[in-house]
């Protein structure tokens, strides 16, 4: 089950997709360019996770998070645009996801040996 | 011997990491987590009000009071949005690991652990400002906070079970990496022989 990896590509969709959605009144307009980055990249560190499961790929999610957090909250005008104010919440959901293994519900590899026996079975490691 | 999943977790005669135990912990989390985010449409004009059978218009006294403005000002999204996110970070840490977690993923089980109590106690301290602060009371937020309460009781368990058994690990070996690498999910051989005296 790869659900936190799913979870974080529609949530790079949604940085990506937000601009079109919500107002951005006072807000400056590189953030569309950098939230349409960060939602690119989060996808792909999402997809490449997939590909590499048992590998920790999905902490780079947390750079990618801290970034848009960052840039959402010291470019906001005074009262938040609503971009800045989903950007925030956005990435807060990001670093959570990105924290959980891809394989969400296994024990970690390691252990998994342990629980298959597969250790014993190839005589140790 | 290779090791099950589902084994009880001293010291209590159950399986604190079962889905049984975990799965209410996730819905609640979640309820709570749906009741903050209904407040957060309120503070952000998206409802034109917020119903409360017991206050009831105390409760938008409170969301739109100073102490909430500040929160707002400082934080630029409402607090009440930033308790939704507390909860459902919850409710996805109560969905992450296996039925062994507290034995295969410490720190899964102690971040889910640091989630659960400062929110709870983050919750008492805001249900005490509402009556001291504010002067109104809040009864969306009552109910977010008696469940923040009742999270940590129902999380504590888990909780503990991870930190006794990474102190079992440490009595027997007083070795750093061990207990280091246990922390993080790896399965050293010491740790892992005293798995497996839990079956």
């Amino acid at each position: 089950m790869m659900w936190p990896r799913m979870c974080e590509a529609i949530l790079g969709l949604w940085l990506i997709a937000g601009h079109w959605i919500l107002p951005n009144g006072a807000g400056p307009d590189w953030l569309v360019i950098n939230d349409m980055v960060g939602g690119a990249l989060c996808i792909a560190v999402a997809g490449f996770s997939c590909l590499v499961s048992r590998r920790p790929v999905n902490l780079l999610q947390i750079p990618i998070g801290l970034w848009v957090a960052a840039a959402a909250y010291f470019s906001s005008p005074t009262p938040a645009t609503a971009v800045a104010q989903s950007d925030l919440l956005t990435a807060f959901f990001l670093l959570n996801f990105a924290i959980i293994p891809t394989r969400a519900t296994e024990p970690p590899a390691r252990w998994m040996a342990e629980v298959d026996g597969r250790l014993k079975a190839e005589g140790g490691r | 011997m290779s090791l099950s999943l589902d084994i009880n977790a001293p010291p209590w005669k159950y399986n604190p990491s079962s889905w049984s135990q975990r799965l209410p912990i996730c819905a609640l989390a979640a309820v709570a987590g749906l009741i903050a985010t209904y407040m957060a449409l309120y503070q952000w004009r998206v409802i034109g009000s917020v119903w409360d059978p017991v206050f009831g218009e105390q409760t938008s006294k409170v969301l739109d009071s100073d102490l909430s403005e500040k929160m707002r000002h400082w934080m630029l999204v409402p607090d009440a949005a930033l308790g939704a996110v507390g909860y459902f970070s919850e409710a996805l840490l109560g969905l992450a690991g296996s039925t062994r977690r507290w034995q295969f993923r410490p720190w899964l089980v102690i971040l889910f652990g640091i989630d659960v109590i400062p929110l709870g106690i983050v919750s008492v301290i805001l249900v005490v400002l509402q009556g001291t602060v504010v002067g109104f009371w809040c009864f969306p937020c009552l109910v977010t906070a008696a469940i923040s309460v009742l999270l940590v009781y129902w999380a504590y368990d888990e909780v503990w079970s991870s930190l006794r058994f990474l102190k079992q690990v440490w009595d027997r070996t007083h070795d750093r990496t061990v207990l280091w690498r246990t922390f993080w999910g790896g399965a050293p051989p010491e740790a892992v022989a005293l798995a497996k005296e839990l079956g």
